[in-house]
């Protein structure tokens, strides 16, 4: 071999090698054409043809009218606010449950786990249940005439509906932080409150970061507690639906969902690109046997009722719903009935139905996809993997709200003329779910690479017991676990699905959202109900059938 | 470079020495208990440490060395018994209180911080004024050779850096005992060696007390001034590496330092001067010092335990008469030459006795049949198991 230094050739060779390697490999191009397709065709054809749609004067209109301003001013306050608030309570939770001596652990994972398993907007329409006009608390207990309808209620819902998420974010940082060092700082003399300010914090503070971006892209995107509970203060996922369905003004619309999805793509490159490069993970080993320090009696108990407060509330929301659902007319007349549940039974049974339907096809749909695309970024050898793998994920950037007004644009003429069909609904939802899933696999996958490397290295590979003692359970779990995943979101999704669903394909999270806006709150409360009692069936029924956990906190 | 050390070593010692007493007793463990549920981790331990040595606690895996030192720094609450240092009982005084300064085995370095906040992460916390603070810093990472490096973060030096950093980072305290744990069991062989040359010559030119945990017996015959061997938490011997290697008090002692065959005898005749011994057929006498066990009865069973080294081998038709009262008669099963010696595994009477010959010029590769000679004081005798 000569040791000259690589001429230009050599450089171009080596940079097309990828390339070229694919091209003689047909399979790999057929395959990688089977996941990028898709994503080109409902993915980025749909935003980019949205986001050319709007005119200059579009933009004005958008920027000099005060009602789109404030309502502007208004997504972003709140968008910040439950930010906020819902990190906090999300990192008191998981700090709380990283350490050994706190008390009652399951209770709180078991509360949080709550608001993830059921549509975001259920803690909109309890607060109302609870502490609007007719609210048990305000009306019924302490017969005073306020409400929570307004920015006040929004942020006290989206707080209750996102912190599980940025918990389960959290959890997963502070349990890989190695106990060692707080033990090391102890024996420094450091004090407890010392290490938490200059060691567990400094080390959690990417994973605060990262909990916050992902809290504030779905409080930005919130379409459904604002709906229920925003009242006058409307924000731009309400004001985008309003434009659009209200007032079939879909330039407006279209020129809401580009303004929503900026700050939402920013978010996500930034979680991507500069958060994920800087969370620390721990120089070598786990600590030896030695469990995080334990938190000081008086802090124990203070976040101990906290948490309870907190947790209270979530079992509150979920009580109301059911209650609400059984009472006769809320707020008035509080005897038991089942009228409610009747009416749904002969009214509206057909959107459950559809629900279910059109979730389980997303979820199957995912999961296919996931596991191929994951499959594919693994195994074969292709030039732009990065780039393939920022398409897959990139629709966990997308708001829900632009996803739903771009397939408008996009579907609703040949070739793809789609609209009104279940299939547009159920393509929005699997989309929404890909990055998840595709995640998923790819954490299964790399298992299987592993043990392959291991057993070959061992000299005893054989393939077909590989494939049967290992890639096949490995897939089937990334597999499964994708599938309840979406199945679960799908339900409970809204934002998008508002925009797409006709008289035929309409489905429960939009029915619930429409007997709400008319006050039938009995009505609305029974559906959410029938609704919670699916998706918790589905989840704890694939926890007791030896299911992964979906969500680990 | 040997006048920073000095003044470092006068100011290393000068507090501790005023304000504690020149006592000799430094660490003492008085019926140090401790058990997890219904494992003993560690079980009536007994144990001196002298003012400025380096102790060895040595042991198998899960033996309660860990949970030992961690009794000392404080991180683990005793069951029972007591911990003084410096004469003063530790009860209830927690980590941060006591003057010992622990180094993990996983280094445990604060990895959002730079070398040099790192080292001066303790002398912050005790709101050392920024001067003095800097100038400790400096002073302990030029002792240790990282000053080069004290604007780097941990996760960009090597294995045996962040070691040292570890070891400046409880070193600037001027603790008045150093603990250890494994602190070289990521490293790999070969800087193992070196880092703990290393370390053993850092701690006799600070002359500080070291406590430290191994489970690698060369690690702590080169580095201790005294070993405490532990066994399913129990002290098993307590002594300088010399007694331990030449003078294990049991089987488990002598099987867990140096290679060692133990061979099943039979107590014969006991006198003041000596015991005579059967194995088999053949009967071989010791003297009494070799005896560490209470031999009372004659007939009773016994293990001996020979050192591979301190037998003798030669041809059996070479032995002289005078040799043949404590030599042992065999044949060789099997050699391996090594260079520096020849290892052969001689079969005596159907047991196993392992001999290394260091000459083997002089007699070649032994075959058929052989004379063992044993050593007068490397042998000794324990009860059977
Ligand atoms: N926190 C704990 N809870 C329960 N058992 C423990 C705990 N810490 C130690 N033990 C047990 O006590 C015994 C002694 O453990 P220790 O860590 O002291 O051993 P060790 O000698 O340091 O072992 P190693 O060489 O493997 O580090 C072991 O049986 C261990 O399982
Ligand atoms: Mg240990």
């Amino acid at each position: 071999m000569s040791t000259a230094t690589p001429t230009v050739d050599d450089k171009r060779r080596s940079r097309f090698a990828g390339l070229t390697d694919a091209l003689r490999d047909p399979t790999t191009i057929i395959a990688i054409l089977i996941v990028t397709l898709p994503i080109a065709i409902f993915v980025l054809y749909p935003v980019v043809n949205v986001v050319v749609q709007p005119a200059v004067e579009h933009w004005q209109t958008f920027f000099s009218r005060p009602r789109y301003v404030t309502t502007l001013r208004n997504s972003l306050v709140i968008a910040a606010l439950s930010t906020a608030s819902a990190t906090f309570v999300g990192f008191c939770f998981a700090y709380a449950l990283s350490r050994p001596n706190f008390p009652g652990k399951t209770f709180f994972r078991v509360t949080s786990i709550l608001p993830l398993i059921s549509p975001p907007f259920v803690a909109g329409l309890s607060l109302v249940l609870l502490l609007g006009r007719r609210g048990i608390i305000t009306h019924g207990l302490l017969g005073v005439d306020v409400s929570m309808y307004g920015w006040h209620g929004l942020w006290l819902a989206q707080t209750i509906a996102y912190y599980p998420i940025a918990a389960m974010t959290l959890s997963g940082v502070l349990k890989s932080l190695n106990p060692t060092l707080e033990y090391a700082a102890q024996d420094l003399g450091q004090t407890r409150w010392g290490i938490f300010k200059t060691v567990v914090l400094p080390m959690t503070i990417p994973g605060i970061a990262s909990a916050a971006l992902l809290v504030s892209m779905l409080a930005l995107s919130d379409f459904g507690n604002p709906m229920v509970i925003g009242g006058a203060y409307r924000v731009m996922a309400v004001e985008a639906y309003l434009q659009v369905v209200g007032m079939q003004n879909m330039s407006m619309g279209a020129v809401i969902s580009v303004v929503l999805l900026l700050p939402s793509l920013l978010f996500f490159l930034l979680q991507r690109y500069w958060v994920s490069r800087r969370q620390y993970t721990s120089v070598s080993g786990k600590g030896g046997g030695l469990e995080p320090i334990a938190i000081p009696t008086a802090v124990k108990w203070g976040l101990f009722a906290f948490l309870t407060l907190v947790s209270l509330f979530v079992i509150a929301i979920f009580v109301v719903i059911v209650w609400g659902a059984f009472a006769r007319t809320w707020g008035i007349d509080w005897s038991l009935t089942i009228d409610n549940f009747e009416f749904t039974f002969f009214a509206r049974l057909g959107h459950i139905w559809n629900s279910v339907r059109f979730s389980l096809a997303a979820g199957f749909g995912t999961a296919i996809f996931a596991v191929i695309a994951a499959y594919i970024l693994l195994r074969k050898r292709f030039a732009g993997k990065k780039t393939f793998d920022f398409l897959v994920v990139l629709p966990a950037a997308l708001p829900g709200t632009l996803i739903g007004i771009a397939f408008i644009f996009a579907f609703n003429r040949p070739p793809l003329a789609l609209t009104g069909t279940a299939a547009i609904v159920i393509l929005s939802m699997a989309i929404r779910n890909v990055p998840v899933g595709y995640r998923t696999a790819l954490s299964g996958l790399h298992q299987i690479d592993k043990s392959i490397e291991e057993s070959a290295a061992d000299g005893g590979a054989n393939t077909f017991q590989i494939l049967k003692d290992i890639t096949l359970p490995l897939l089937k779990t990334a597999f499964t676990v994708t599938l309840v995943y979406t199945f679960v979101r799908s339900m409970n999704t809204v934002s998008a699905v508002v925009f797409l669903v006709s008289a035929r394909t309409n489905v429960a999270t939009t029915s619930i959202l429409g007997l709400s806006e008319h006050g039938y709150w009995g009505e609305a409360a029974a559906m959410a109900t029938i609704l919670i009692a699916i998706t918790s069936t589905v989840v704890i029924g694939f926890r007791v059938l030896g299911g992964k956990k979906l969500f680990d906190l | 470079m040997e006048n920073s050390v000095n003044t470092l070593i006068r100011e290393e010692t000068q507090p501790t020495s005023a304000s504690v007493g020149d006592g000799k007793d430094h660490v003492v463990l008085r019926n140090l208990y401790k058990s997890f549920g219904d494992v003993v981790a560690v079980n009536d331990l007994n144990l001196t440490i002298d003012r400025g040595s380096f102790t060895c606690l040595l042991g198998p895996s899960g033996c309660g060395k860990t949970t030992t030192l961690r009794m000392i720094s404080g991180f683990v609450e005793p069951s029972s018994g007591e911990l003084l240092i410096s004469g003063r009982s530790q009860r209830g005084v927690p980590p941060h209180r006591r003057n010992t300064s622990i180094v993990f085995q996983e280094y445990a370095l604060f990895p959002h911080m730079t070398v040099r906040q790192n080292v001066g992460y303790g002398l912050k916390v005790h709101k050392t004024p920024k001067e003095e603070m800097n100038r400790r810093v400096d002073r302990i990472l030029e002792f240790i050779g990282l000053t080069a490096m004290a604007e780097r973060f941990p996760t960009s030096l090597s294995g045996g850096q962040q070691q040292r950093v570890a070891l400046a980072r409880s070193l600037v305290m001027e603790p008045e005992v150093l603990l250890m744990d494994e602190p070289l069991s990521n490293l790999d062989a070969k800087l193992r060696v070196r880092v703990r040359t290393e370390l053993k010559d850092i701690q006799r030119r600070l002359g500080i007390t070291t406590i430290y945990v191994t489970h690698d017996q060369e690690e702590a015959l080169a580095m201790s001034d005294k070993i405490a061997v532990m066994n399913d938490g129990v002290l098993q011997q307590y002594g300088t590496p010399w007694e331990l290697y030449f003078t294990p008090e049991n089987r488990f002692v002598a099987d867990f330092i140096g290679a060692n065959a133990f061979v099943t005898v039979s107590i014969q005749q006991l006198t003041d001067a000596g015991v005579k011994l059967s194995i088999g057929a053949q009967s071989i006498e010791l003297p009494r010092k070799a005896v560490a066990m209470d031999v009372e009865q004659q007939g009773a069973e016994a293990v001996l335990s020979l050192r591979p080294e301190s037998i003798r081998i030669q041809a059996a038709d070479t032995a002289t008469a005078a040799d043949e009262l404590r030599a042992l008669r065999g044949s060789v099963r099997m050699h391996q030459f090594l260079g520096a010696y020849i290892r052969y595994w001689v079969d005596v009477e159907g047991q196993e006795v392992i001999v290394d010959d260091h000459n083997p010029r002089a007699r070649g590769i032994l075959e058929g049949d052989v004379a063992l000679q044993l050593g007068e004081t490397e042998t000794q005798l324990f009860p059977p198991e």
